[in-house]
């Protein structure tokens, strides 16, 4: 696996400056949020960034805040359950 | 190759990137690591944490071995950096008990004899502990469909499939009517 430096940006717009400066620097970035597909690019070198950029953090805050902001409650677990959904 | 550690990789991929100063929190003990940031959570459990537990099989997320909950949902270790589930609680097979008394799906696949060699055993525990929580332990059917994330070359599918739903009767977790 190429080396790379791991961002762990608190907010979009932190995320958005590595990007930048990446793109400034012509050095290589990816983002990464759970890594189900990107861990095996990574391993098998398909791809080689120099920076990796973790969205991780940003898309659990963005989902709760949207949550808050239209005044929905958190999903109950039993409305996944196939005997519901029928 | 996905069979590489951080390590090893290093040595045909260029110099090792500066290691991070991580906090993990496996079964409950807070683990302070210096690791490697290609170091996934697999490898920071088996050769940092010496918890082996959780078993590499493929490496590529495709056969389960590998399966441990994180804030109590399964994930595949092997495709999980470890940096990135800093602040998570990892749940491993190793922390599944209380005690000497076992966990029912632990207790269940011993009474049903649910495996053969064992390599797959813990991850197939670890999914089906979660497969029972998220309420898909309803009929046969619903746990092959919801543990088909997990194989078992030795093909013990039967009574893995009976041990789960042994021990979601245990638990009271079989919903419906």
């Amino acid at each position: 696996m190429h080396p790379f430096t791991l961002e762990r940006p608190r907010d979009l717009a932190a995320a958005l400056a590595f990007r930048a400066q990446a793109g400034r620097n012509d050095a290589p970035a990816e983002d990464i949020a759970g890594g189900t597909d990107m861990v095996q690019l990574l391993q098998e070198n398909v791809r080689r960034p120099d920076r990796l950029v973790s969205l991780a953090g940003l898309l659990e805050t963005a989902s709760n805040r949207d949550r808050r902001a239209s005044g929905l409650a958190p999903p109950l677990p039993w409305l996944k359950w196939p005997r519901t959904r029928r | 190759m996905p069979g590489l550690t951080p390590e090893a990789a290093a040595q045909t991929a260029g110099a090792a990137p500066a290691p991070l100063d991580l906090v993990l929190r496996v079964n409950g003990t807070e683990h302070r690591l210096k690791l490697d940031p290609r170091t996934t959570l697999l490898d920071a459990l088996r050769e940092h944490l010496h918890l082996t537990g959780s078993k590499k099989g493929c490496g590529l997320g495709q056969c389960g071995a590998c399966t441990v909950l994180m804030d109590g949902k399964r994930v595949k270790s092997c495709l999980s950096l470890a940096a990135l589930v800093e602040g998570r609680e990892i749940t491993t097979i190793e922390g599944l008990a209380q005690g000497d008394q076992l966990h029912p799906l632990q207790a269940a696949f011993i009474e049903r004899d649910a495996f053969q060699c064992g390599y797959c055993t813990s991850g197939q525990i670890m999914a089906g502990v979660a497969c029972i929580n998220e309420g898909h332990a309803g009929s046969a059917q619903e746990i092959r469909d919801w543990m088909s994330g997990n194989l078992c070359r030795c093909g013990a599918y039967d009574h893995i499939v009976a041990a789960i739903q042994d021990a979601a009767l245990a638990t009271g977790s079989v919903r419906g009517g």
